[in-house]
């Protein structure tokens, strides 16, 4: 393919969603305007705020990263679907068993040592997730009934599966919450940033110039890995050939021989899996337990993973980048003073839309000056 | 006096493609005049120049004498032309009146005056003879009624230039006399219709003149009852083109496919059987039976009882996947939807189903570099137009797509091909291409099992025709002593005379 036929194809894939962004911070600009107050105003004394000293921009830095990790897991998870034609809106429950069965693991198995403890509990979580998105699969495979009726109910059975748990048979004697005992000290995840003096206690760390106290953690870089590892999948192996081509068009894929069953069970097993992996971010990297009021509020974050993955187009690269304007939408909500944080939900949902609408009238623009007949 | 529609000179460019160039034509005032040629000629470009969905580049339009200067589909109606769409714009839940007033309703003060709505429907009807209930639902009525009353709604609007895209495309033939009918009475009251098509047979049946495009030119305009059907081919296609299959005499040899009394949805105690190096046709009117027969002998649907068997294995319950092994080829009846992933490449298109081969991937990754060479040698071999592995099959015309199928299935190397409509909507100098592909593989001792809405096909492509009336078949005839009457007769449910 030369760099000619490649252009317009890139163009017609990064335009929309730069638009969309423009459209929305527009948008943003005229509500600020509409409270009476001057958004350029806020906008630098949200950058006063954010480049205090002694640290200046950088925790701000880390905690965009903080925030845009779990919205790549749960890109990821809804573009992996997606592309089969499927619709996972179940990552919330998903993350849930997959934490679950991540804390338990790093309890447990505290005698593994590090180097089989920590592969041990992302592979449980991931088992935990794929089983969760498994069994809307199987439904949608065999019994045809809708994934999406199907993966929003189990949401509900997961939070109250995972309440119990950590509520009776497995809940930690010494917490005040519902959760399990603490992970090992050796299953935590190194945090990216530096503390100034390494306590006891604390996490192992990097040595990035990030505080410390910033969760943004390996979990990072595995997402990141994931995200090569989906694009790979997706366009370099054969079953992600018949991933796609049941996607696009499951009756051509099954009159050609594909089992579009085995096809649909193993695309919410994978989506189910990628979002459980999300545990190793929460779980072995950030609160090093598994607590389940915790764990609600970050599971949750998979709603915007829903976003992230439209907005990312469902490609991985459009995922990352995505995850990180959400990230830094999110961290700038904290940021904000003078106005209601509200308008970072109104932001957010405008980009969707302006997204949504951005995409289909420049697809529709496009082909009027292409289409010859 | 001035002609109905003049254009002179028109030129339309788009990114990369010249869809008209120096298009001269004219269609004088009372006349059926046909615009043929095959996909891609620009009429569709030229009429939506006309009717002012696009401005041209360059050149002249006249209507009635007086020059266009605006173009705008409200511009066109203001002049007289209205244009019935090959997929109708009708709201499904609206009535017959409510359809062709929208825009334009009658009104009492505020209210929408729908007694008034209806007869004035009423009348129009009545005065050009397109009889249909004003006051039903589009949604109850058939495919050759909702199409009255798109022309109700052109004629609605004061149009006497009306432009029909293709409008037999999606018509029974009883429907399609019908259509003949309401258009002789269209011209007898003054108006000018002008017909797109490329279905030669109709051409001649029902207009005056003809206009053919060829890759965006004009060829030039002929009478139509002067010139024969293979003249207008050689006009559209730009070199002589038979319209009949040449084929020697068939060599069946043993049974390939065997069917014993199959009973599943619609089929009736179904018994045939396909030999090597024949070609069985089944001739019948669309919905009795064929598409479920195709479906049981491709593995998209179970057999209820009797027997199914390809090369002596019994494949009654069996998928695609066994079918294929046991070596079938299809060309399935609905392109998009059953044989090509529209989205993917043409190379991706071409090892559809046979994408697990060992040539094709290792270690479970695609091997690229074997499915681009293969697609390269089958885009070559098979003539796909544009000669480009990585365009989107959505983006070929129909008889390209075609093609993409028929490369894929016979690379299968089969020894029974299932072909399905091989030729609707297709190219005439496709369907010349695709019925020699057809006649080669049985001459390589392929059973081939012909299913064709078009009997003029099956009789001209089989070598033995079963006729399938409500399930069932209901006679077996040998193409060479085949006439369309007695097959008619079969086909309507009559008795085989022998």
């Amino acid at each position: 393919m030369n760099l000619k036929s490649l252009w317009p194809s890139l163009l017609s894939r990064v335009l929309p969603p730069v638009l969309a962004v423009a459209c929305a911070v527009v948008l943003g600009m005229l509500i600020v305007l509409a409270l009476r107050l001057n958004p350029f105003a806020v906008a630098s004394e949200v950058f006063t705020t954010a480049s205090m000293p002694p640290v200046g921009l950088r925790d701000d830095v880390g905690y965009v990263l903080a925030y845009a990790t779990p919205l790549i897991f749960s890109g990821l998870a809804v573009a992996v679907a997606f592309r089969a034609g499927l619709f996972n809106i179940g990552g919330m429950g998903q993350i849930m068993i997959g934490s679950l069965c991540c804390g338990l693991v790093g309890w447990k198995l505290a005698a593994l040592p590090m180097l089989l403890l920590i592969p041990a509990a992302i592979a449980v979580a991931a088992a935990g997730g794929a089983l969760w998105g498994a069994i809307a699969g199987a439904l949608k495979a065999w019994r045809g009934s809708h994934e999406v009726i199907i993966t929003i109910m189990l949401n509900f059975v997961a939070v109250a599966l995972t309440d119990w748990l950590a509520n009776g048979p497995w809940k930690d004697p010494h917490g005040m919450a519902a959760q399990l005992p603490a992970i090992a000290p050796h299953a935590r995840l190194a945090r990216l940033g530096t503390y100034p003096v390494a306590a006891e206690g604390t996490p192992p760390s990097l040595g990035l110039p990030i505080p410390g106290y910033v969760p943004v953690n390996l979990a990072l870089p595995i997402a990141l890995l994931l995200a090569a590892a989906v694009w790979v999948w997706l366009w370099r192996t054969t079953a992600g050939y018949e991933h796609r081509a049941v996607g696009h068009n499951p009756e051509a894929s099954r009159a050609a021989g594909i089992s579009v069953k085995r096809v649909t069970l193993r695309a919410m097993a994978l989506s189910g899996a990628l979002a459980g992996i999300s545990a190793s971010d929460l779980v072995l990297g950030y609160k090093h337990t598994f607590r389940q009021d915790d764990a609600m509020g970050y599971a949750g974050q998979a709603f915007v993973g829903i976003a992230v993955s439209l907005m990312g187009q469902n490609h991985p690269v459009g995922i990352v980048f995505a995850a990180l304007l959400f990230g830094a939408l999110q961290h700038t909500g904290v940021l904000l003073k003078t106005i209601p944080k509200d308008l970072i939900l109104i932001l957010q949902a405008a980009v969707i839309l302006f997204v949504i609408c951005g995409n289909e009238i420049f697809r529709r623009l496009l082909a009027r000056r292409v289409r010859p007949a | 006096m001035p002609s109905a529609v003049e254009m002179i000179g028109i030129e339309k460019r788009f990114p990369r493609v010249v869809a008209n160039h120096d298009v001269n034509f004219s269609v004088e005032e009372g006349e059926i005049h046909a615009l043929v040629g095959e996909n891609g000629a620009g009429k569709s470009t030229l009429m939506k120049v006309l009717y002012g969905l696009y401005a041209p580049d360059g050149g002249t339009v006249r209507v009635f004498g007086k020059e266009m200067r605006e173009f705008s589909p409200a511009a066109a109606i203001a002049a007289g032309i209205g244009m019935v769409h090959q997929h109708f714009m009708l709201v499904p839940t609206l009535t017959v009146a409510e359809n062709v007033m929208l825009g334009m309703e009658p009104r009492r003060g505020p209210f929408f005056a729908r007694g008034r709505a209806e007869t004035e429907v009423g009348a129009l009807s009545e005065k050009y003879g397109l009889r249909v209930d004003p006051g039903a639902r589009i949604e109850e009525l058939s495919v050759g009624l909702e199409q009255r009353v798109e022309i109700l709604k052109v004629l609605a609007r004061g149009a006497r230039i009306l432009i029909l895209d293709e409008p037999t495309a999606v018509l029974t033939p009883q429907e399609v006399e019908d259509l003949y009918a309401t258009l002789r009475s269209l011209k007898a009251q003054g108006k000018t219709v002008i017909f797109i098509t490329h279905k030669l047979k109709e051409v001649r049946a029902i207009t005056d003149r003809l206009t053919v495009l060829r890759r965006g030119a004009t060829v030039g305009t002929v009478a139509s009852a002067e010139t024969s059907q293979e003249q207008i081919a050689e006009m559209m296609v730009g070199r002589p083109v038979s319209l009949r299959v040449e084929k020697t005499a068939a060599m069946p040899t043993a049974p390939v496919l065997e069917v014993r009394h199959l009973c599943a949805e619609k089929l009736n105690d179904v018994t045939l059987e396909v030999r090597a190096g024949e070609i069985l046709g089944i001739a019948g009117v669309e919905g009795n039976g064929q598409s479920e027969l195709l479906e049981c002998l491709s593995g998209l649907r179970e057999a209820e009882s009797g027997e199914v068997v390809l090369g002596g294995e019994d494949l009654s319950a069996a998928g695609p996947p066994a079918w294929f092994r046991a070596g079938l080829a299809v060309i399935p009846e609905d392109r998009l939807k059953r044989g090509l992933v529209g989205d993917y490449s043409v190379a991706d298109n071409l090892v559809l189903g046979r994408h697990r081969l060992p040539r094709y991937t290792s270690t479970g990754f695609v091997r690229a570099g074997a499915r681009d060479a293969d697609a390269e040698e089958l885009i070559r071999r098979f003539d796909v137009r544009p000669p480009e592995k990585s365009v989107e099959a959505r983006s070929l015309s129909g008889g390209n797509q075609q093609k993409v199928i028929i490369a894929r299935e016979l690379s299968r190397v089969p020894r029974f091909l299932l072909a399905a409509h091989p030729t609707r909507g297709v190219d005439i100098g496709a369907i010349e291409f695709i019925h020699k592909a057809i006649v080669a593989e049985r001459d390589r001792g392929v059973g081939v099992l012909l299913v064709s809405a078009e009997l003029s096909e099956v009789m001209a492509l089989s070598d033995r025709i079963a006729v399938m009336y409500g399930g069932r078949i209901v006679g077996v005839v040998s193409a060479a002593s085949a006439d369309e009457k007695s097959l008619g007769l079969l086909m309507a449910g009559g008795k085989a005379a022998s």
